[in-house]
């Protein structure tokens, strides 16, 4: 441990693995090696992970091997398991008790620190990887010189980005120059977002990851006849060199292609482990290690990390537990499983229970011919399995003798349960359901794999309806973890019980719902599909629909997965929706025709970019309303949020956990949207639709402490909220055309008659302003809202000369966007406005702050704000290629990109060139400060991690900083009046804090007017000496 | 019609043995299974003789006294999965008390003779500290209450007395001085590097202390001395003569060999370090087991046509300095003659009990390859309940240059 790291004191019970030293004789009289076992002193269901304590624990064992080595009683140095289990990685429950970017970034570097001794001591170092390795845990073992592996070692893996981080303690620095840049994105970037595809041994030697596989029975033990070989030289391990330049880069760009098709940039962290393994040829070990620290600090304090974890745990708990289920003990054994219907759906659940549960499962239909085509199925499919030895041949004779067919539901009659999964129709389900019982016992439970219809209705009639459950299942059967489990108004709890334990054998994950239409996972599809095909009936041009959702990174596009349900089942569910909640779910004429055509086939492919087909395209017709991308999904995510209040008010489900869970497990929605309803909260959605979040700030975000100052999740709440509310013709017809608009319609004139060639020709109406198109540009419609708003002025109260400055800037602005988004197409031309967005900080009354909506974040302290500025103009909005203008995040809004993915590319900018600037600062601790890049002195102070350097790690700093430009003074060295009079004499566009501020680690305050900065001052010692550079102190 | 058999001659292709533990809490393999000690054993075996291909191996037997829990389950067939055998390679599991492994020699050697088996796997396991003697012992009261055994028959410590009540000029002291000589023959062994290449070095955990490795022998005392030895007290007999130092200690440890008829361990390229020429195993009575080889020995020779004079390399096991001594003294053979445990024995390395036939076969093959000069030899040890065992092995590398 490095002795200047201070590390927040461990909030939770952490299991401490420990690491356990013990010198021993290597095989064959070569010598002692310092053997360090991981073990937290529980059996393999606890597997071992790295809290603080742990690396203390295996500091203090490398402490003694080190010692070890330098004495020379040792000749190398090993790392291995308890049985079963290597090391998992980082203790994820610390991270919700990070508060602070400084923590997150203390613990990064803290498990560096540790881990990468093991790589730097005077005798090498191997890893026996005896069992799971994942994250933190195979970091340890790509910090050694040599690895083996166990050839049954299970779950390896570095699994962080599926999470929403990235292999930080080493990982993306060492991998990549271990095995390549290709090889090593696959495990670090491509394989945790296929589904969190792990590593078998075989593939971690093939890659090259470990030197050599041993059998486990004597896997030690041969690891340590192969170490004492390496050490004697009698095996060489040959390492592969460095990839060149561009072989490196083109590894990148191909993986990064990979990655914007499956999230378009949705989510930081497989972008930030791009930028790391690309970096990572080049880089010395310190700077590798020190850009995974930022990168594993800024994550930390992302939202999308934090919903990542939130998904991990609904997943892994919630999932394994439902809420609000019967005790098991009620549940009923199954021996015998009936399923009405032999069509395609019924012989998959017959192919599923009969493999799950190995008992007799009988298929019923009306006639020989689909009863001998469902059971034939299932044979196929078991054949299948043999062939691919993937069963036995006895156990495939087992379970073909078990499926069984028969033309009369008589074969039920010693059945426990039956399941349906005939024709989406109440009546013929009421009749088949009726059938049922005339043969079964009283006890067998009916279950129903209806989509959308009513199990209480299905159950009416029968003699004993409480023996009916829904049990939805999502397609295809085998592979769909979710199982919907819906309670109807008479199901009794020994039914209910049976039925989860049934979805347990299944190995499927079961959520309780009640008896409501579509239940959960198609019941939010349906409404969010039908504002997206609303959206394109009325005239959205289906590129814009296509990619609206993009920045949510969903696993596919809105036709794409139209296409997989298939238009008629999708029609089929909107039209029983429609039923249920006429005004809500509405039904697509469009959709009706192409369903009514026949046609199943909705797209065509031109490589990976869908099409709709010629043939759904001639049956269409759309109106000449479209909406921007943004606007789609806006819609759509206003829609989910009111339809998930609803859901819970009817107490569809227990909590917004369980809607999480289903979109997770039922829809594949991602973990970094936390299934959903973290992603409205912290988009302000649900503010703004709902006037509450879901979940309580820190369930699934960052806790509102966290943040400095205003929460940036309530301004983004509160911007989105002053933008609709501005832009609704509510608001326009209330407001006061004589002052309101007088101001406004001012500001434009003044704006189009300085500059009339930077703006054109404006045409003023009642509604907003309409700018003609060109032959360059097509027409854009501003509504007087949207001036509002970037005027930072509803209320009037604002002097007009301000308002006509933020007018002008947002009306060139926008422009100029819009000509670049006409110009290029709407993604090149939002790529090139995101490519250009840099951080910028202001003082909250600086002459140039564009209002209220422009600060994302707000310094503690109060004094700095902090908000978004843009390469390429001025601050009003003028091109100038050298300048950094303020850019209103209402501007990115407006032009459908996330402000959050803008934010994150300014936070990687800023870190960037703190870190430069601390560099600078340390190699000359004196000096002026200058900008650095397009970061100016301000903005460098809004970084956290400058601050540190700026403060030496602890304490206070009194500071003048009169311009944003041209650099700062240190006030232990300055009379503080200075600093009033030089912000005085400065431009005021140029100006920075009109008086002297204090600085800390958290906080940026600007000092009371009067004379407090001296006695301040005075106290506040000069940098200390021993952080000069030797030359200085002469 | 049956066809002619001719018997067939058994080698023992090779021996090898886990480094042998103190049994108890502080012992090295406190933690670590039984079976994981024979699996290791086997697998070092395969190891060790690349030409011998696994699904060649017709049987597998392995030895324990307390065939409960990791010893018990079939121990032959479940540490031959465990170790990677071939599913058609079978197993069995053997119990004589202290003769297991040699029994499971013997018996293997028998079917290899008639031509039932090709080549064959042998091993005795004892994790005494996982499994103390006597555990689940369940006596029939007919073996007393008719008298059919003495009481003290159970005790081996107090058969061990019995001994020397039987032969007084057996005395404390000579005992104790044979004790010495096998502490300081082990220590010279270990010193001319004699015992390690048969060692399998085993994979050792412990909770508190993590992973280790268990490469040599835990019981050898080199440091003793005969007035250590005077001091001790005896714990079967206030005033007897038997101490915890003139007897083997409670021990964990396995063993295994391969044995092959001659013709296919030729036909394979397999080493041959002992060739078998008869076996034997004889009663006695109960309470005075520790003269079981003497009789044994004496039916073994018999069978081979030879005399006591015609064995020039003996592998006695010491569960007694006195038995031992018994042994010797019958036989006319000085205490300290050189031919016998020339590299120790079980009062200094240890004997977990079952496993100490193959243990005695290791040692006679690495005299055997050390004395050329040297034909025949042979191994024997006292069993509980009153037995003897004893087999006589002749030296493949007999006649060759030395």
């Amino acid at each position: 441990m490095t002795d200047s790291t201070t590390v927040p004191a461990g909030a939770h019970d952490e299991v401490v693995t420990h690491a356990l030293l013990r010198v021993v004789d290597l095989p064959g009289g070569t010598g002692k090696i310092a053997l360090i076992t991981l073990d937290n002193g529980h059996d393999h269901t606890k597997p071992n992970t790295f809290g603080l304590g742990g690396l203390a624990s295996l500091t203090a064992a490398i402490d003694g091997a080190q010692a070890a080595a330098e004495a020379g009683e040792i000749v190398a140095v090993a790392v291995t398991g308890k049985p079963f289990i290597f090391g998992v990685g980082a203790d994820l429950t610390g991270v919700a008790q990070i508060t602070t970017r400084e923590q997150s970034h203390q613990v990064a570097s803290l498990g560096h620190a540790t881990l990468r001794r093991l790589g730097e001591l005077a005798v090498p170092s191997f890893a026996f990887v005896n069992g799971a390795a994942m994250g933190g845990g195979l970091e340890i073992a790509l910090h050694c010189t040599y690895r083996t592996v166990s050839a049954s070692a299970g779950l390896l893996a570095l699994p962080e980005v599926g999470l929403g981080l990235i292999p930080g303690w080493g990982g993306a620095y060492l991998l990549p120059r271990l095995i390549g840049p290709e090889k090593a994105l696959k495990v670090i970037v491509e394989n945790p977002l296929s589904q969190n595809r792990m590593l078998k041994p075989k593939d971690v030697v093939d890659l090259g990851i470990a030197d050599a596989a041993f059998d486990a029975a004597d896997f030690l033990v041969q690891s340590l006849r192969w170490a004492a070989q390496v050490l004697a030289g009698d095996v060489v391990v040959e390492r592969r060199p460095l990839d060149d330049e561009a072989t490196w880069d083109a590894a990148v760009a191909a993986s990064r292609t990979l990655v914007d098709l499956k999230l378009h940039g949705s989510t930081p962290a497989p972008y930030r482990a791009l930028e790391l393994v690309a970096a990572a040829r080049t880089a010395t070990r310190d700077e590798g290690f020190a850009a995974e620290d930022d990168a594993i600090a800024d994550l930390t304090m992302g939202d999308d990390l934090r919903a990542g974890l939130y998904s991990f745990d609904l997943v892994q708990r919630r999932a394994k537990r439902p809420v609000g289920v019967p005790d098991k003990k009620l549940a009923r054994p199954v021996t015998k499983v009936g399923v009405v219907g032999a069509g395609l759906m019924a012989s998959q659940l017959a192919l599923l229970f009969v493999q799950r549960l190995e008992v007799p499962v009988v298929l019923t239909d009306l006639d020989q011919a689909r009863v001998d085509k469902g059971v034939g199925y299932v044979h196929g499919e078991i054949d299948k399995m043999v062939a691919k030895g993937r069963l036995n041949n006895d156990k495939g004779n087992r379970l073909r003798a078990l499926v069984s067919g028969s033309t009369s539901k008589q074969a039920f009659s010693d059945a426990d349960v039956v399941i349906e999964a005939v024709f989406e129709d109440l009546k013929v389900k009421q009749q088949v359901f009726a059938e049922v019982e005339a043969v079964v016992s009283d006890t067998c439970v009916l279950l129903t794999n209806t989509s959308s219809l009513s199990v209480s209705a299905m159950a009416e009639g029968l003699a004993h309806p409480e023996r009916v459950v829904g049990f939805h299942f999502f397609n295809p059967v085998a592979l769909m973890p979710l199982l919907e489990i819906a309670r109807a108004e008479k199901t009794d709890d020994a039914s209910l019980a049976t039925a989860f334990a049934l979805g347990t054998s299944l190995k499927k994950s079961c959520v309780l719902v009640t008896d409501a239409p579509a239940f959960v996972v198609n019941r939010l599809l349906t409404r969010f599909l039908g504002e997206v095909t609303a959206a394109f009936d009325e005239g959205t041009p289906f590129e814009v629909t296509e990619r609206a959702l993009d920045p949510m990174g969903l696993p596919m596009s809105p036709f794409v997965l139209l296409q997989l349900v298939g238009p008629a089942v999708a029609f089929h569910t909107s039209e029983t929706m429609h039923e249920a909640f006429p005004d809500r779910y509405g039904i697509s004429e469009n959709q009706r025709r192409i369903v009514e055509s026949g046609t199943t086939t909705l797209l065509a492919w031109e490589g990976s970019t869908p099409r709709i087909s010629d043939e759904v395209a001639a049956l269409v017709t759309v109106g000449d309303s479209p909406s921007t991308a943004e606007q789609v999904r806006q819609r759509a995510l206003d829609a989910i949020a009111d339809e998930i209040r609803r859901m819970l008010d009817e107490g569809v489900v227990a909590a917004p956990q369980d809607i999480d869970l289903c979109m997770l497990l039922g829809a594949g929605w991602p973990f970094h949207l936390g299934g959903i309803t973290p992603y409205l909260d912290r988009t302000g959605t649900s503010e703004r639709v709902i006037g509450a979040r879901f979940l309580p700030a820190g369930v699934a975000s960052i806790p509102v402490t966290l943040c400095h100052g205003a929460s940036p999740v309530r301004d983004r709440a509160s911007l989105a909220l002053a933008w609709d509310w501005a832009a609704s013709p509510a608001y326009r017809r209330a407001m006061d055309p004589d002052r309101g608009t007088r101001v406004l319609r001012r500001a434009v004139l003044a704006t189009t008659l300085t500059e009339p060639g930077a703006v054109g020709d404006l045409e003023t109406r009642e509604a907003g302003l309409l700018l003609e198109g060109t032959a360059d540009r097509d027409a854009l419609d501003i509504p007087w809202g949207e001036l509002v708003l970037a005027g930072g002025d509803p209320g009037g109260v604002l002097p007009e000369g301000v308002v006509r400055r933020r007018v002008g800037r947002w009306l060139r602005l926008r422009l100029s966007v819009h000509e670049r988004l006409c110009m290029d197409g709407i993604d090149a031309g939002r790529a090139w406005l995101v490519s250009r967005v840099r951080p910028r900080a202001l003082p909250a009354d600086h002459e140039l702050h564009p209002g209220p909506s422009w600060a994302q974040r707000t310094i503690l302290g109060g004094a700095l704000e902090y908000g978004l500025a843009l390469r390429g103009v001025d601050d009003d909005g003028r091109p100038d290629p050298e300048a950094v203008g303020l850019l209103p995040s209402a501007l990115l809004l407006a032009s459908g990109i996330d402000v959050q993915v803008a934010m994150a590319r300014a936070d990687r900018y800023l870190t960037d060139m703190a870190a430069l600037a601390s560099d600078r600062r340390r190699r000359d601790p004196t000096a002026t400060l200058r900008p650095l890049g397009d970061a100016d002195v301000l903005t460098l102070l809004a970084s956290r991690s400058f601050r540190t350097v700026l403060v030496d790690g602890q304490g206070m700093r009194s500071a003048a900083i009169p311009s944003r430009t041209r650099g700062w003074l240190d006030l232990g060295r300055l009379d503080p009046a200075f600093a009033v009079t030089a912000a005085q004499i400065t431009d005021a566009d140029e100006r920075g804090f009109a008086r002297p501020v204090l600085i800390t680690v958290d906080e940026v305050v600007l000092v009371k007017e009067g004379g407090d900065a001296v006695r301040q001052s005075l106290a506040d010692p000069a940098p200390r000496e021993h952080t000069r550079p030797a030359s200085r102190l002469a | 019609m049956s066809p002619t058999r001719a018997v067939r001659d058994v080698v023992l292709v090779d021996a090898a043995r886990t480094p042998f533990g103190k049994a108890g809490a502080s012992g090295i393999y406190a933690e670590t299974r039984a079976d994981d000690l024979v699996v290791a054993v086997f697998r070092e075996l395969l190891r060790r003789n690349p030409n011998l291909s696994p699904d060649r191996i017709d049987d597998v037997a392995v030895a324990a006294t307390t065939q409960i829990g990791d010893q018990g389950l079939t121990l032959g067939r479940t540490a031959g999965l465990l170790a990677g055998f071939p599913s058609s390679v079978p197993g069995q599991s053997v119990d004589r008390m202290c003769a297991g492994a040699m029994t499971a020699v013997t018996n293997l050697s028998s079917g290899i003779g008639v031509g039932a088996y090709d080549v064959v796997v042998a091993g005795g396991v004892e994790h005494m500290g996982r499994h103390p003697m006597g555990e689940g012992m369940d006596p029939n009261p007919r073996l007393i209450a008719e008298k059919l055994v003495d009481p003290e028959a159970l005790f081996m410590g107090k058969t061990a007395e019995n001994l020397h009540d039987r032969f007084p000029h057996l005395t404390k002291a000579r005992a104790d001085e044979y004790a010495l000589r096998s502490q300081e023959k082990t220590a010279k062994a270990y010193a001319d590097g004699l015992i390690q290449p048969d060692l399998v070095p085993v994979a050792t955990r412990g909770a508190t202390l993590g992973w280790g490795i268990a490469s040599a022998d835990e019981p050898p005392r080199p440091e003793t001395t005969l007035e250590g030895l005077g001091s001790l007290k005896t714990p079967f007999r206030s005033h007897g003569r038997v101490t915890a130092g003139n007897a083997a200690g409670l021990n964990d440890g396995a063993t295994g060999a391969i044995l092959a008829s001659e013709e296919v361990a030729d036909e394979l390229g397999l080493t041959k370090k002992l060739r078998l020429v008869s076996f034997a195993f004889a009663g006695v009575e109960p309470e005075v087991m520790g003269i079981g080889p003497v009789p044994s020995t004496q039916k073994a020779l018999a069978k081979a046509g030879l005399t006591i004079d015609d064995i020039g390399l003996f592998e006695v096991n010491e569960a007694f300095a006195v038995q031992v001594l018994a042994f010797l003294d019958h036989y006319g053979i000085a205490d300290d003659d050189p031919r016998v445990n020339p590299m120790g024995g079980a009062i200094a390395v240890g004997h977990p009990l079952a496993s100490s036939g193959i243990r005695l076969m290791a040692y006679l093959a690495k005299q055997f390859e050390l004395h050329p000069e040297v034909e025949y030899g042979l191994t024997t040890m006292c069993i509980g309940l009153g037995m003897g065992g004893t087999v006589i092995w002749q030296n493949p590398n007999h006649g060759k240059d030395a």
